[in-house]
């Protein structure tokens, strides 16, 4: 038998109006609203939805490691669900790409006998996929955390899409309040990791979902060898078009009997 | 008189609104008695200026990295 106390993780997309009906009414129902978004007006929204709402963003602190961060909040989180609460984790985008606290706590609560679920949202992905109209189906997509993309030198297929998240905060580990922006040494590795695949003039697009209802996302289109610090921002990401194209193995075809008149 | 995260918060959560201010910004916000200083922040379009300008202490600057 489940233990009393749940936990459900919803995402609220990038601006107020991307949250589902699903996870609206999860956020509206819960015991205790806890929540970490990135703008004010989602923060009020949330607020009047449930009078419980609480925000982690105290667990960040000026120069501290982001995984100490995380850490707290798991606590947090896990204390109100150990105490019987029906919780609902409230999170910016989509709650479990690029976030660490919502997958440690759903496991945690799930391995000590809490119903722990998430619920999708929209991600920065999924505004990229519709501002810019890539179809990650057309030529297939490899998507990579910037930091990890250079620390683990992933390999990279220029024949297929090629999004890189976080290009504004190359190797900062730890939080600086309004100023987590990536050092100019961190771009030109970027840029340099990125030349052993494509030439220096292939377009790329800087990219910016808009975090508000009023605004437009932003992009900025430049060869590579002119992506620098002035474009980027902190939530920028970078969207790579394919510069090769793939040639298809016949003998495939004729494996998947697939006929071709 | 709205304020302006009053007006923000109505855009995004009712559609006609919304429409009203995506057929007319100006008169949308002017409509809404946001001051003429906040319509040019929102008419700039620099999504830091308008947090800036919302206030509200925390800094919303959430960046995640998992390694």
């Amino acid at each position: 038998m489940a233990m009393k106390g749940t936990l459900i993780v919803v995402g609220t997309g990038l601006q107020l109006g991307q949250t589902t009906i699903s996870a609206k009414n999860y956020i509206q129902n819960a015991e205790k609203l806890i929540y970490l978004v990135a703008d004010p007006i989602t923060e009020s929204w949330l607020k009047e939805l449930n009078s419980t709402a609480e925000s982690l963003y105290g667990c960040y602190g000026e120069g501290k490691n982001r995984i100490d961060s995380y850490n707290e909040m798991v606590d947090k989180i896990l204390m109100y669900v150990r105490n019987g609460y029906e919780v609902c984790l409230a999170l910016y985008g989509h709650p479990g790409v690029f976030v660490n606290p919502s997958h440690r706590a759903i496991e945690i609560a799930r391995k000590e006998g809490y119903k722990a679920e998430m619920l999708p949202g929209v991600s920065t992905e999924d505004c990229l996929f519709a501002d810019l109209g890539v179809d990650p189906a057309s030529v297939g997509c490899l998507s990579y955390e910037a930091t990890d993309l250079l620390l683990r030198r992933r390999l990279i297929d220029p024949r297929c899409s090629v999004i890189v998240w976080q290009i504004g905060v190359v190797g900062n580990l730890k939080f600086n309040k309004g100023k987590s922006k990536t050092k100019e040494i961190g771009v030109n590795l970027l840029k340099d990791y990125l030349l052993q695949y494509y030439p220096s003039e292939h377009l790329v697009m800087i990219y910016e979902a808009a975090q508000f209802s009023v605004l437009e996302p932003t992009k900025i289109s430049c060869k590579i060898e002119d992506i620098t610090l002035n474009k980027i921002s902190s939530i920028s990401t970078l969207y790579i078009p394919p510069y090769e194209t793939s040639s298809m193995d016949s003998s495939m075809f004729y494996d998947l009997k697939i006929e071709i008149n | 008189m709205s304020t302006l995260k009053d007006f923000l918060l109505k855009l995004g959560t009712d559609h006609n609104e919304f429409v009203k201010f995506k057929a007319n910004k100006t008169k949308s916000m002017s409509d809404a008695g946001i001051s003429e200083k906040e319509q040019s922040v929102i008419l700039k379009g620099d999504p830091a200026e308008i947090k800036r300008t919302l206030g509200g202490g925390e800094g919303h600057d959430i960046v995640v990295i998992v390694l």
